[in-house]
Order: structure tokens, then C-alpha cells, then sequence
């Protein structure tokens, strides 16, 4: 890997590279807590979207919203449930916080075009927008930005402590703009390659509530958790293929 | 998670309890020397505030050092990223014999602190309290030292670490507000009492008759328990004894002065996960400590930041508007004090150094902060240690990311950490979130313009390419410049197909596609090369393999090549060696050998008797080189052993090169196989002809 950066190989092969060095990390973490919580949170929004007691299936998975929620207080009530549920259970580890920054950032991301105003939205604007959560699409959407964020997150985690030692004259990186440039190519990659989570998920999503009687068990959130980050990884591994593209 | 480790303190018993004594702790506050005693001083204690400190108090500050001990005692795993952090955190089970065990033992109090300690350090923490059987007076924590000064009872206790944001809210405090004030030390290291010493005394003169009181703190305890550096819990313990000292005092709050871009402490890196941001007084944290002060106390008590919305630069400004701007010299903001010196009494490294050098820029002030107190200035010097380059790279792209958000919403969804400080913080999430925001943004335009005011600085030292290449100015500045561009410009077209050394790497690209570089198969890929170069023309294996160990050795012996600039050079890395059959080769030996036994006789009616030497040498190793191919009966040998060895081999660095490819590019793999033929002879052969660009691209 170190060696693909010093020849200054494209971004697809470096993900390919670090994903296949980084298989055996995330296989034995592919059960992590944090993770696992975090897909079952997202799937239970989607869920609490389409059901009568909105707010009290919300707090009975320890997501506590005021009456007028604002976006920073859905993204603080997100981040508050999977810190309690972590603590609570002494299951805190590296994986479960770049899913909670990723669930928090990806909620947000998705959210935020759907309101009038951020601060100061009428009673009913995030409960609308968090209702669509509960159609096939947009749980799609919604799952896709979540497997970037978190393969991003987990892409910079591996890569960070390398890239900016090769910064400087001669290097790999000869400026920092350089280094930002290749960040963000990572970045768009990610973005790029989440685009086979899309679909698997809102197909996911919608057949296991009409199976399910309208929930989602926890069994099949944690399934669908790994199956989907396998997905995820198998395409970055695709990802540098020239057949691929 | 690491295993679960027993901290058993002073002398609680362990029944029930299967100890380890390879991987549990023990330690004691109190009863006689020995490897596990610490010991906890507070120092320069006036007479005259002391009153009864109840106990509950007293076992607050018991275990809050039992606590800060076993952060250190007890080593976090390697913080590597290949098992996700397994090791980072602790599981942590304290065993603690304190005065009031029902207190303690209490749902509330046990869930504040395991929350608020986790949080604050990443661990886990169990508590378990039992009856202190032998009570010991809180007399003996203290060291009286009464010089009369104290002229009224102060009205407010401060955290003072000697640091520039302490600093400004002392000053603050009792120059600009004129409140008498307490101020309360933790003194880690003997390296910083002399620093400490000198800036008390230019408060002190500043302040007059208003010259507040100073209080150290220490807790001494046997080198070997001095294992982990982290130290996260200092703050639990500093805020306890800030707490008792109040509550001798009779006052119901405790103060913290620390900018709000340090204790918001968003993660710089994407490796900075969870507490691997320090979060010492983090707003949930500080929310925390006040928690467990109030239940501790039966009463609301205030734990307060006052400086949350304020940036360093902003922190700088109140030293340098109150006029004390010869003090700034004289505050610490290294965490690095294991590197401190008498000359240097910064690293310069640190994320705390990075940032005092980017605010005393951005407040104007670093005139008053001298260079050469660093050991390291940023901007100008190489930084040869990995850490320190990863840690100026992460802080200064966290600023340009920060600066090219456009609104709150991006920013949160990028820095979705912040969400946890929302609820934390004064007024409602909406407010605060935006709050943060404009906090960040500024901080990030102050390294900015700091920035710009030392490339301005340094603008003809840059041009002129005197500073180092790797240093933060040039790096930084040359961004738009065309020595980060390579000598063959990215946009000239290249040809469809190529395999070729670039640099010290292998480039193939196949039909047009993408490029791949084939690193850590250099061998297979050169012998791809070599056949690519002469399609259709077979070539003894043995030349091959012979041909490249040459190559090698010429390899090494000419190391001391430039690293700059690449170019197109003219040939293939061997010579055209042609086709050459191995009879041809045997042909050859025998010709050879006869010229030798024609040279024998020559050197011997010379009675030479030096050449004769040399020539028997050489034609020692062609009759090994003839035996070596030619078998019984005077056949060629097909697969004696060396020579299988090396056929395998060369089909085994050839194979494991396409197995790489096939990774990467499974058209091109998918070609070399069909078309590359190896055994005696390997040879490129394809129905369809493909001109291949094998010429390297190496350093000029």
C-alpha cells in the first residue's frame, strides 16, 4: 500500500489496496456493537416514519426529540441514543464511532434538503422529512450515504497516519494541495462505488417490512448490516478494475 | 476492549475476587512505603480556610487519585489500526474503601461517574465501595504555608494549569474584574514549578493587594507505576480538588478557562476517533463533573468555561488588552514536557505548540512569544518525525476543510462529532449548533491569515528555495505551483498499451483502460517486459534469468541515481540480446573450450605459467557449464535440476505478476496468459499484432 502511494497510483487502486490489507480488521469486527446499533437505529427511523406512534417508538430506542425538533437536535438525540446504548453495554469501539459520525453526517446530508428552515422549523418539518425515510427509495438513498460516509471514514482511518509522510518536495505529495486533492478524490470513490448499496438496500428495506408485518427485526438488521458492508468492500476491491469502470 | 483489570485500593478486601497479580493493580493512599503507595499533597494551604471538609469530600478526592493513578498505571494497547483500537480501551474495576459506602454505592452517583469517566478517558469503568475501615484525617493531604497574604476569603476558585487560557482568565479575573480568587495548580512535573513560580509572581505584582491565592497540588506515587502517558482523567481529579478547596471556602463553583476550539476538541484526523481526542473539558464532560460535584455536595454547584466561545486568538487578546503581554512568555502550553529544556521550553510539535504559534500570528502577539523558546518552528524547518508531519498536515487541512464549508448543515454532516457537544451547552441545539459554527469558522480563519502572514514573511526565502522542501511554508505555498506537476504532463497522451518501469514502480495499461502500477511482483513484471519487447521471438529461459541477475547486480553497484523528474529514456532495460538457442549455447561452450586448449599450449611454450592458471580457472567453469548441458550419451539434458528450478521459477514470478494484474485489470491478465508461453524457451506470441510501449520512464 505504502508503496502504491509513493508511485503515485490512482485513488481506485490505493482503496482497492487498503481494503484488501484492512479485510482481515474488518472481519473480525464485522459483529461490532457500534456498528450494528447504528444500522439498527437507521432502520428503525425508517420504520418509526411510517407508524402511528412516531416519537414513541423513537424513545423506546432511546432517540428523545423535543417538540420542536430542529436538525442539530435530531443529530444530537442520534449521536445521545448510540453513546447510551455503547456505555450502557461497554461496547464502545473504533468501527462504532466512525458509524455513529457516519449516521449522524449521512442523516443530516439527507434530511437537511427537505426543511424550510433548520432552526426554527415548524412542529410537524422533521417528523415530515423523517417520515419519507419510510419509502423504499429514500431508505436507499439514506443507506447508500451511510456506507460512503463510514467506507470514507474508514478509508481516511487506515490511511491517514501514511498519507502526510510522504508530503513534501519530491514526495508523493508535493504540496498539501496534493494531499487534499487525492482526500478528495477518496472521497468521490467512496461516493461512487456506495452507488451498489443503493439498490440492494431500498429492495432489502422493502422486502423485509412487508415480510415482517411492518418492523424489522434486530436479526435482520444485523444480517443486513454485514451483508451490505460486504457489498461495499467487494466493490472497492472491483473498484480498481479496468473492466470495472 | 482489553481484558478486565482489578484496581484494588488501599485495603479493600478481595474476597469473591480471582486476582491476577500479573494483571491487577493495587494501590494505597495511606499505611507504609512500598511500590504501590501514592501519595496526594495540596500544598501552601492557608490556616485560615481550612474548615471541616466532610466526608464525603474526602473520599471524592481518594478516589479521584485512585482514579488518575490507574490511568497511568495501567498502559492503553497499541492504538494500531489493524485491530480497530481493540486495545486502546480499558476495562477498568475499582475496588475503593471510602467513609460513606451507601453514598457511593448509589444508582445516581455510580452512573454519573462510570458515564461521565468513560467518556472523558474511552474506558470502561466498574466501581465497587466498601466500608474504610481505619479513617484517616484530611490533615494529612495538607501543607500548611501561612505568609499572611491572605487579606479577605476569596470569592472565586480557579483552575490555574500555567497555560495561556488559564493565564487570561486570571487575569480576568483579578486584574480586569477585581475578584479575589483562588487559584489551584495540579503540578505534574518538577520541570514546570520554576515557570509557575515566575508567572505567580508577575500576577502578583500586577495584581497588588488583590494578589490571589495560589494552592499546588501533587500526587507522587513509584516511577513503575508511570506507564501510560494519556493521563485523560487529570481533569476528574484537578476538578475534585478544585471542588474541596471551594467547598472549604464555602463557595458552590469551580472554573475552567479554556478556549472553546481545544475543549470542543473536534478530531483532526479520521484516526482520531472517540478519546483519542482528549475531551478533558469537553462540555459533556464539565457537565459530568458538575453532575457528580452537586450530588457529592447535596447541593447545585457549578462546574463553568467561561472562555467556550472564544478561540485561542481571542484568549491572547485579553493578556495583551489587560497589558500583561510579558507574561505570555512566561505560560506553558507544551504537553511534550518530557522534551522540555531550559532553552526550549516548547517542542514546537504538538498539537498545543501548533496552535499557540497559529493564535499568537493570528492576535498579533508572537512578538511577544520568541521563536527560539521552541525546540521546532513549524513553518520553516523539515519535520523529520512522521507524528509531527501527520499532526501540522491534520491540523492545518481541518481549518481549510472547515473554511470551504458553506453553511452549519454541511459542517455538521462532515464534522458529525460535533453533535455530541449540542445538548451540553447552554440554550437550545439550534442556537448552540450555529454557535459552534461561527467558533469554527473563525478559528479556521485565523490559521489561515496566520498562514498568509508568514508566507508574506518568508516570500523571498520560499522563492528562492532556501527553506526545505518537506517544511509547512513551502508546502503550503507551492500548492499552485509547477513543481508538484511530473516532467510528463498527466494530460499528454499515452500510449493504449504499455508496460514499462516508472520510477521505482511497474505502470501497465491494457486496450486504453486505466493505468495500474504493479508494486511487490518486480521480478515477474520484468520478465513480462522483456517478452513484450520481442513478441513472437522465443528466448532461451536461462539468458533471460541469467540476463536480469546481471541486471541486478548492476542495479546495486549503480544505486546513485537522482530521485528528480522523470524521462523518457531510448531502449529496453537489457540489451537486444537477439535469439539464442541452447544448442547454440552448448555450440558455443565447445568452440570456447578449444580456444582454450589452443591458448593452453601457447602459454605453456611461453611457460607462462600465470596465464596457464587463469585459462585452467576458466576452463573449469566451462566444463562445468558443458556437464551442466550436455547429458549421457551426448543429448542436450532437458530438466536436470537446476535448470527445472529456474524454468519454475520464471514461470512462478511470471504467474504471480498476471495474478496481481488480475486484481486490477482482468482483460490484460486474462491477455498475458493466453498469450505468454514459458518453459525453455517463453516467448509473447499473439494472433493479432499489439505494439507495446516497453521503454522505462526513469529518474533523468
Amino acid at each position: 500500500m505504502v508503496g502504491l502511494i509513493t508511485a503515485g497510483a490512482d485513488v481506485s487502486q490505493i482503496a482497492n489496496a487498503t481494503i484488501r490489507a484492512a479485510d482481515k480488521a474488518f472481519t473480525s469486527v464485522l459483529n461490532d456493537e457500534g456498528f450494528t446499533e447504528a444500522v439498527w437505529l437507521m432502520t428503525q427511523l425508517a420504520i418509526a416514519a411510517k407508524k402511528e406512534n412516531f416519537g414513541e417508538h423513537l424513545q423506546s430506542l432511546g432517540v428523545n426529540l423535543p417538540q420542536d425538533t430542529s436538525l442539530p437536535d435530531l443529530a444530537a438525540a442520534i449521536s445521545e441514543a448510540l453513546d447510551n446504548k455503547l456505555e450502557s453495554n461497554g461496547g464502545r469501539s473504533d468501527l462504532g464511532e466512525m458509524s455513529q459520525r457516519a449516521l449522524v453526517g449521512a442523516l443530516v446530508e439527507h434530511i437537511s434538503p427537505k426543511l424550510p428552515s433548520l432552526f426554527a422549523p415548524g412542529p410537524d418539518d422533521v417528523r415530515a422529512a423523517l417520515a419519507a425515510l419510510g419509502k423504499k427509495r429514500e431508505f436507499g438513498e439514506l443507506s447508500r450515504t451511510f456506507f460512503a460516509k463510514l467506507t470514507n471514514e474508514s478509508m481516511n482511518y487506515f490511511l491517514s497516519k501514511t498519507l502526510a509522510t510522504h508530503l513534501g518536495e519530491g514526495q508523493r505529495f508535493a504540496t498539501m494541495n496534493e494531499m487534499g486533492q487525492f482526500e478528495k478524490a477518496l472521497n468521490m470513490h467512496c461516493k461512487e462505488d456506495s452507488l451498489i448499496v443503493e439498490q440492494f438496500s431500498a429492495d432489502w428495506f422493502s422486502k423485509h417490512r412487508y415480510e415482517e408485518g411492518g418492523d424489522i427485526s434486530r436479526e435482520s438488521s444485523n444480517g443486513f448490516a454485514s451483508y451490505a458492508l460486504k457489498k461495499m468492500k467487494d466493490e472497492l476491491k472491483e473498484g480498481a478494475r479496468a473492466d470495472a469502470r | 476492549m482489553q481484558d478486565k483489570r482489578y484496581i484494588i485500593c488501599g485495603n479493600a478486601p478481595t474476597d469473591g475476587i480471582k486476582e491476577t497479580p500479573g494483571r491487577d493493580l493495587r494501590l494505597r493512599l495511606w499505611g507504609k512505603d512500598g511500590p504501590d503507595k501514592i501519595t496526594l499533597r495540596i500544598e501552601d494551604i492557608h490556616t485560615k480556610i481550612v474548615r471541616n471538609v466532610p466526608d464525603v469530600f474526602q473520599d471524592l478526592l481518594e478516589i479521584a487519585t485512585y482514579v488518575y493513578c490507574a490511568d497511568q498505571a495501567i498502559p492503553r494497547g497499541a492504538d494500531d489500526v489493524d485491530s480497530f483500537g481493540h486495545g486502546w480501551r480499558r476495562d477498568l474495576h475499582f475496588i475503593i474503601p471510602v467513609r460513606t459506602p451507601d453514598f457511593w454505592n448509589g444508582q445516581e452517583i455510580l452512573q454519573a461517574l462510570c458515564s461521565t469517566l468513560g467518556f472523558l478517558s474511552d474506558d470502561n469503568y466498574h466501581f465497587e465501595f466498601t466500608k474504610l475501615k481505619e479513617a484517616h484525617a484530611f490533615q494529612g493531604y495538607l501543607d500548611f504555608n501561612d505568609d499572611g497574604r491572605l487579606h479577605g476569603y476569596p470569592e472565586q476558585v480557579v483552575m490555574f494549569s500555567g497555560g495561556l487560557d488559564s493565564l487570561a482568565g486570571t487575569i480576568d479575573e483579578v486584574l480586569n474584574e477585581k475578584r479575589r480568587v483562588v487559584l489551584v495548580t495540579h503540578k505534574p512535573t518538577q520541570k514546570l514549578n520554576k515557570r509557575h513560580r515566575r508567572l505567580e509572581k508577575m500576577i502578583a505584582d500586577k495584581a497588588g493587594e488583590n494578589d490571589p491565592l495560589h494552592i499546588g497540588v501533587r500526587v507522587n506515587k513509584n516511577k513503575k507505576l508511570n506507564k501510560e502517558y494519556t493521563q485523560r482523567s487529570r481533569s476528574f481529579l484537578y476538578v475534585s480538588i478544585g471542588a474541596t478547596i471551594a467547598r472549604m471556602l464555602n463557595l458552590k463553583s469551580v472554573r475552567f478557562y479554556e478556549n472553546g476550539v481545544i475543549s470542543l476538541n473536534l478530531p483532526v484526523c479520521a484516526q482520531v476517533v472517540g478519546g483519542r481526542a482528549t475531551r478533558t473539558t469537553h462540555p459533556r464532560v464539565i457537565r459530568g463533573f458538575q453532575e457528580i460535584i452537586s450530588l457529592v455536595a447535596g447541593e447545585p454547584f457549578t462546574i463553568e468555561n467561561p472562555y467556550i466561545w472564544k478561540t485561542k486568538a481571542d484568549v491572547i487578546q485579553v493578556i495583551t488588552k489587560a497589558g500583561c503581554q510579558d507574561m505570555i512568555a512566561a505560560s506553558t502550553t507544551c504537553t511534550h514536557t518530557w522534551e522540555m529544556t531550559n532553552h526550549h521550553t516548547h517542542c514546537g510539535t504538538c498539537s498545543q505548540c501548533i496552535d499557540r504559534r497559529f493564535a499568537m500570528l493570528a492576535a498579533k502577539a508572537d512578538q511577544y512569544d520568541p521563536v527560539e523558546a521552541y525546540k521546532a518552528d513549524i513553518f520553516t524547518q523539515s519535520r523529520s518525525k512522521d507524528e509531527d508531519k501527520i499532526m501540522t498536515a491534520a491540523y492545518l487541512e481541518r481549518a481549510n476543510q472547515v473554511r470551504e464549508q458553506d453553511d452549519i448543515t454541511q459542517f455538521i454532516a462532515r464534522f458529525s462529532e460535533v453533535s455530541r457537544v449540542f445538548r451540553y451547552l447552554n440554550g437550545n441545539s439550534g442556537k448552540v449548533a450555529q454557535k459552534v459554527y461561527d467558533l469554527y469558522k473563525q478559528h479556521a480563519k485565523e490559521v489561515c491569515d496566520a498562514m498568509d502572514t508568514m508566507v508574506g514573511r518568508n516570500i523571498t526565502a520560499i522563492r528562492q528555495r532556501t527553506l526545505p522542501g518537506d517544511c509547512l511554508l513551502r508546502t503550503v505555498y507551492e500548492s499552485g505551483s509547477v513543481i508538484s506537476v511530473p516532467a510528463i504532463p498527466v494530460d499528454q497522451k499515452q500510449p493504449d498499451n504499455y508496460f514499462r518501469k516508472r520510477g521505482g514502480v511497474w505502470a501497465a495499461r491494457f486496450n486504453g483502460n486505466a493505468e495500474v502500477l504493479v508494486t511487490g511482483v518486480d521480478k515477474g513484471a520484468e520478465y513480462i517486459n522483456f517478452l513484450l519487447a520481442r513478441p513472437n521471438k522465443e528466448t532461451s529461459v536461462y539468458e533471460i534469468v541469467c540476463g536480469f541477475a546481471i541486471d541486478s547486480c548492476n542495479a546495486v553497484l549503480n544505486s546513485n541515481e537522482t530521485d528528480e523528474g522523470f524521462q523518457v529514456t531510448q531502449g529496453v532495460p537489457l540489451g537486444d540480446t537477439g535469439f539464442v538457442a541452447d544448442r547454440k549455447a552448448v555450440e558455443q561452450y565447445r568452440e570456447t573450450a578449444h580456444e582454450l586448449f589452443r591458448e593452453i599450449e601457447e602459454a605453456r611454450a611461453e611457460n607462462n605459467d600465470a596465464e596457464i592458471q587463469r585459462l585452467e580457472d576458466e576452463m573449469t567453469q566451462i566444463t562445468a557449464a558443458i556437464n551442466e548441458a550436455v547429458g549421457l550419451g551426448g543429448k542436450l539434458r532437458k530438466s536436470n535440476d537446476k535448470r527445472k528450478n529456474i524454468r519454475d521459477a520464471f514461470r512462478s514470478a511470471v504467474n504471480r505478476a498476471i495474478k496481481y494484474l488480475e486484481k486490477y485489470d482482468k482483460p490484460l491478465a486474462a491477455h498475458l496468459k493466453e498469450s505468454i508461453k514459458c518453459g525453455n524457451a517463453p516467448v509473447y506470441r499473439t494472433e493479432e499484432e499489439i505494439v507495446w510501449e516497453v521503454r522505462p520512464i526513469v529518474n533523468e
